[in-house]
């Protein structure tokens, strides 16, 4: 739902940051060594404004979710032992959201609450979290978030959305922390949208729509994994080529597992910690006595295609991949999200 | 809004070493309104400060009040700890976790209960449970098997206490049984029980390698698929649904379970 619609002229996005900086973190994608990457920015110059394709690098979940997290703290004393929750509390705008990771908070925010236990860890970064997307005009050639329906304009869930316009951004508002970024000392950054606005941005989403490269048909795959139609032998060969580095899913925005260790500082304090895991690692499922339900790399492998195309989508609705083709850049064996989905639906009868 | 990982702290009341790499502890709140009812079956992920936690199941009665028991087997970095520290020393708890047996659905059945080794753990909670209200219950059958005499747990109520209300044979898989002198794999015990498959519902748990074994035979005993209750293990990482460790296809072992009865565990046609 649309609380309002303004447009924005190029010139001023630069005074519309540093006004931001001036009472509040800022996260940007920015450009280091030639890559781009969401980043903590200073000043205004450092955002990276476009023109965009593949989107950065790495996706916003590690400012929801970090690679490593520390959640409680302990501390022995002579009253015995204390713990606390360490739970960060950090106003921050983030600015240039690509859709696809906007439709990835979607589904954490999802994951994150259900069977009604809430994650406050996850829970209160979000809250304090402003989200600006900006609506891709040119996809990168991994992308496919239009069949996955999460892009290339974000639909729903985002603060404020900026498509752009040429010399000029509308600026969709989509709810009251998003105004609030567009009311009292930012306001004069502001004008009406214009006239042709609504026309202008169907043309644009069109032709947006039309220049996708990758092509995941992820509802037939989905219904193959529900009748599990798809031969163990192709399964086999894929994993085959799996180095269960974890690549895929830390770079995934909708990747959510996680592993917990304590680590002393002193022998009387310490934190509990959280990490990013990874479902095709075989620590993940060993027990106790030896016993791996996983221990074979098929297994391991198929896992993450039913997690993320039929268990999670039985669950929310929702499958946990938003086609942002960032593993398709990352998977040293090619066995990427499209090329599995694609090696499904083509070999996999 | 509440923090699901923030553990209450607990205080060791008691330690009894059961065999020679299992203990049972003893444990209280150290706020006892902390205390939550629990049910024979559920779990708790139970903290070691500055060695992580872990999920350990419930063994006593929830007929005993202000104390928990949990029976821990020694096999790695934080149970080791555990099994160095001692009384008034404290730990984290948080839970309790998981379905738990529902004792109504039983009422009424003989039960047949059968553990193998650590696993025998959850099944006393439920078996101390279902002794004192032994009314609502029809004839109780125990049968457990461990690797040696030595490893058997719970002795005491294995050769004493438990005998008295119920009908207990044990076996080893190698070595001198000094308990009843049965030898063999614990499959071996189930045509020696004499069950009314009919009016029995069997409850069974044990490490991963001897549950499909043992669901085997009770079927072809003729117990009906959702006479047969299981408890399962997975790795596990948080106990609330969120790591998403201890996935059994669609299923949650922490949340779904881990106690499921042998028709759901035959829907789990896919481990991944
Ligand atoms: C629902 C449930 C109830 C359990 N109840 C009991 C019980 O009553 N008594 C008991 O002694 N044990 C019980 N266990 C097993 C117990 O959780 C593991 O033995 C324990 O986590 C091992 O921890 P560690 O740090 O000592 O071992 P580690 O040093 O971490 O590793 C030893 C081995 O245990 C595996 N492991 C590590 N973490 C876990 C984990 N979280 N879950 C399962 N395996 C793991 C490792 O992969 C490795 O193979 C239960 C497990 C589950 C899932
Ligand atoms: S990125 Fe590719 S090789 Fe690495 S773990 Fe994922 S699927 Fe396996
Ligand atoms: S599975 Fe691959 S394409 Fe899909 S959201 Fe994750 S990283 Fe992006
Ligand atoms: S233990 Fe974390 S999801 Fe079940």
């Amino acid at each position: 739902m649309m609380l309002e619609v303004k447009a924005i002229d190029k010139e001023k996005i630069k005074p519309w940051l540093t006004a931001m900086l001036e009472e509040t973190k800022v996260i940007a994608p920015e450009q280091s060594h030639g890559d781009l990457f969401y980043e903590f920015i200073d000043s205004a110059d450092e955002a990276f404004l476009g023109p965009y394709e593949a989107p950065p690098w790495m996706s916003i979940k590690r400012f929801f979710f970090p690679q490593m997290d520390k959640i409680l703290k302990y501390k022995r004393g002579p009253g015995g032992i204390q713990v606390e929750p360490v739970v960060s509390e950090m106003k921050r705008v983030i600015f240039g959201v690509r859709p696809c990771d906007n439709a990835a908070l979607s589904f954490c925010d999802k994951w994150n609450t259900a069977d009604g236990l809430n994650d406050i860890y996850y829970l209160k970064r979000r809250e304090q979290t402003t989200i600006v997307t900006i609506a891709c005009n040119q996809p990168g050639v991994n992308c496919f978030c239009v069949y996955a329906d999460a892009g290339p304009f974000a639909k729903e869930n985002f603060d404020i959305q900026l498509i752009d316009f040429g010399d000029q951004y509308l600026v969709e508002v989509g709810s009251e922390k998003g105004k609030a970024l567009t009311e009292g000392k930012y306001q004069h950054l502001f004008k009406a949208a214009p006239s042709d606005a609504d026309k202008k941005r169907f043309e644009l989403l069109l032709e947006s729509k039309g220049m996708f490269h990758t092509y995941v048909d992820q509802r037939s795959v989905t219904e193959k994994l529900k009748k599990d139609e798809v031969p163990d032998m192709l399964w086999e060969n894929m994993a085959k080529r799996c180095q269960n580095c974890g690549g895929c899913s830390y770079v995934c925005p909708c990747c959510i597992c996680f592993n917990v260790v304590d680590k002393e500082v002193s022998e009387d304090e310490g934190f509990r910690i959280r990490t990013w895991d990874n479902c095709t690692f075989a620590g993940y499922t060993n027990m106790a006595g030896g016993h791996n339900p996983r221990g074979e790399k098929k297994d391991r492998f198929m896992r993450r295609y039913y997690h993320k195309l039929y268990y999670e989508f039985d669950k929310f609705g929702e499958r946990g991949c938003v086609g942002c083709g960032r593993c398709t850049t990352t998977c040293p064996g090619k066995i990427d999200m499209a090329r599995v989905t694609r090696s499904i639906l083509t070999r996999g009868t | 809004m509440e923090n699901l990982y923030l553990p209450q702290i607990a205080v060791i009341k008691k330690i009894a070493q059961e065999t020679p790499d299992v203990k049972l502890f003893t444990i209280e709140f150290k706020d006892p309104e902390k205390f939550t009812a629990y049910k024979p079956g559920q779990f708790f992920m139970l903290s070691v400060f500055g060695h992580g936690e872990a999920p350990i199941s419930i063994t006593s009665s929830p007929t005993q009040k202000g104390s928990i028991e949990f029976a821990v087997k020694c096999v790695g970095s934080l149970t080791a700890e555990l099994h160095k520290m001692k009384i008034d020393d404290e730990i984290g708890l948080r839970g309790p976790y998981g379905n738990g047996f529902s004792a109504d659905s039983l009422k009424g059945f003989d039960l047949l209960f059968v553990g193998g080794g650590i696993g025998l753990a959850p099944l006393r909670s439920l078996i101390n449970y279902v002794l004192e209200k032994k009314a609502d219950f029809g004839k109780i059958t125990i049968l457990y098997g461990a690797r040696t005499y030595d490893d058997m747990v719970f002795k005491e109520e294995l050769k004493a206490g438990w005998r008295k209300s119920a009908q207990v044979i044990t076996t080893v898989d190698m070595g001198e049984n000094l308990c009843d002198g049965n030898v063999g794999l614990v499959t071996t015990l189930l045509p020696k029980a004499k069950v009314n498959t009919k009016t029995t519902k069997a409850i069974v748990c044990g490490p991963p390698v001897m549950i499909p074994f043992v669901l085997k035979d009770l079927t072809i005993l003729g117990f009906a698929d959702d006479h047969i209750i299981s408890t399962l293990e997975r790795h596990m990482k948080c106990g609330v649904c969120k790591c998403n460790h201890c996935n059994i296809g669609p299923k949650y072992v922490c949340l779904d379970g881990p106690v499921f009865t042998c028709a759901e565990m035959k829907l789990m046609t896919r481990e991944f």
